[in-house]
C-alpha cells in the first residue's frame, strides 16, 4: 500500500535533505536546521512519509545516547522503496506543469497565422 | 524617515481613523497615532493587498476596529451593564447547542481527554521536565490520535531538551503547537480527521464557554488548545484543496448524523457508546 504524498514544496525539501544522504539517520530538530523549515511543518510532514512508507523512524539505540549524555532521540531513515520513489517524485516534481494538451477532445486552439 | 508618499490616499485613511478614535475617545493620543500611522506606511511602502488596496489600509483597519473594541471594553468596565446573568445566560445557550453537536461528532474522548489532561498539567505546577514549553507541548498533545501521543510528546520533549536557550524551546513548542491540527489531520484516517479537526474547534468553544460558566480553572490548557484548533483551522483555509477539505467535512458532519450514511462507513463505529 504504497501511497504517494502530496509532493508540497515543504516535502520536497524534506525529501531532498534526506537523500543528500538517503541511508543516513536523521532526527526531527536536525531536519529542522537543515530546511529551515518551521518545526510544526517537519513533524506533519515526517509523519505523512512514515504513513506512506517511505521513511521508517525508530528510537535510538539507548547506549548512544547515554554516552552522549542527552535525551534519546527518534531517526527517521528513509526505506529502499521511498528513496527510489522520492527521486522519482522529485523529478516529476522539477517539470512544468501540465497543460490540456490539443487532440482527444481539446481542440487545438485557434493562433495567428496557423494554417490548418 | 521617507514620508509616505506612494500611499495613496494615505493623508484621507489617517484622517479617518484619528476621526474614528477621537470620536470615540476624544482623549487619544493623536500624535502618537500619527507616528504610528507614518512608521507602518513606511514599512509597507509599495505593497499591495490582493483587492489592490494600498496593504496600509489593513493596519488601519485593524486599529478602527481596536479603537472600536477599547472603548467598548472601556464603557464595560465602567458601567458593567451586562448582567452576570445574561453572560451565563449566554454561555448556557452555547453549552445547549454545542456538546450535542460535539457529542455527534464522536468528540467526547478528545474532550475528556483534553480535560484530564489539562487538570494533570495544572496539578503538576512547574515539574514538568521541559518547563512551560514541554507542558504545553504535552497538554496540545492531546489533540493527537491516544495510540500515536506518547510517541510524539517523548520525541519533542528530547528535542525540546537539547536547545539551548529559553527563547528558543518556548519558539520550537510554539511551532508544534501550530501545526499540531496538521499532525493531528495527518494522523487520524482522512473522513475521520476532518470530523476530528472540526470536532476539536467544537471542543474548544465548549471548554471556553464552560470557562464562563466554570471560572478561571483551567484557562491556560483552554488557550492552548485553542491555538493548536486555531492552526488546524487556518490549515485547511490556506489548503489548495480547500474545496475537497469543505466537501469531506460536510461529507463527515452528514455521516456522523443519525440519518446520514455517506461518512458512516468511513471509520468503525465505537459500540460502547450508549
Amino acid at each position: 500500500m504504497m501511497n504517494s504524498p502530496r509532493m508540497t514544496l515543504p516535502t520536497q525539501l524534506v525529501l531532498r535533505v534526506m537523500l543528500d544522504d538517503p541511508a543516513a539517520h536523521y532526527y526531527g530538530l536536525q531536519l529542522r536546521d537543515a530546511t529551515g523549515l518551521p518545526s510544526g511543518t517537519v513533524y506533519p510532514i515526517m509523519a505523512r512519509l512514515e504513513q506512506v512508507g517511505w521513511v521508517a523512524s525508530s528510537w535510538e539505540d539507548p547506549a548512544e545516547h547515554v554516552a552522549e549524555g542527552r535525551p534519546r532521540r527518534r531517526y527517521y531513515q528513509l526505506t529502499t522503496e521511498g528513496a527510489e520513489r522520492a527521486r522519482g517524485a522529485l523529478a516529476r516534481a522539477y517539470r512544468p506543469k501540465k497543460q490540456p494538451r490539443p487532440g482527444f477532445g481539446v481542440p487545438w486552439p485557434d493562433l495567428p497565422g496557423m494554417s490548418r | 524617515m521617507t514620508e509616505p508618499s506612494s500611499v495613496p490616499s494615505g493623508d484621507r485613511l489617517l484622517a479617518r481613523l484619528l476621526t474614528r478614535i477621537t470620536s470615540r475617545r476624544p482623549d487619544a493620543d493623536t500624535q502618537l497615532i500619527t507616528r504610528a500611522y507614518a512608521a507602518a506606511a513606511h514599512w509597507h511602502q509599495g505593497q499591495e493587498r490582493r483587492s489592490g488596496d494600498a496593504y496600509l489600509t489593513h493596519p488601519v483597519e485593524v486599529a478602527g476596529i481596536l479603537a472600536d473594541a477599547g472603548e467598548d471594553d472601556q464603557t464595560l468596565c465602567a458601567a458593567r451593564h451586562l448582567p452576570r446573568a445574561k453572560q451565563v445566560l449566554k454561555s448556557r445557550q452555547t453549552l445547549d447547542v454545542m456538546v450535542p453537536l460535539a457529542r455527534t461528532l464522536d468528540m467526547d474522548s478528545v474532550g475528556a481527554e483534553l480535560e484530564s489532561l489539562a487538570a494533570a498539567t495544572l496539578r503538576r505546577g512547574g515539574n514538568h521536565p521541559g518547563g512551560a514549553p514541554g507542558r504545553l507541548l504535552a497538554a496540545t498533545a492531546g489533540l493527537l490520535p491516544p495510540e500515536a501521543r506518547a510517541r510524539w510528546r517523548a520525541e519533542w520533549l528530547a528535542e525540546l531538551q537539547v536547545l539551548p536557550t529559553r527563547r528558543e524551546r518556548v519558539r520550537f513548542a510554539a511551532e508544534i503547537v501550530l501545526g499540531m491540527g496538521r499532525l493531528a489531520v495527518t494522523l487520524y484516517r482522512p473522513a475521520a480527521a476532518v470530523r476530528q479537526a472540526f470536532g476539536a474547534v467544537l471542543t474548544a468553544a465548549v471548554a471556553a464557554s464552560g470557562l464562563v460558566v466554570g471560572g478561571w480553572r483551567s484557562a491556560a490548557a483552554v488557550a492552548a488548545t485553542v491555538v493548536a484548533v486555531l492552526g488546524a483551522v487556518l490549515w485547511i483555509l490556506r489548503s489548495d484543496d480547500r474545496t475537497r477539505r469543505l466537501a469531506e467535512l460536510i461529507r463527515a458532519v452528514r455521516g456522523a448524523a443519525p440519518d446520514g450514511r455517506a461518512g458512516a462507513s468511513a471509520r468503525p463505529r465505537r459500540g460502547d457508546r450508549g
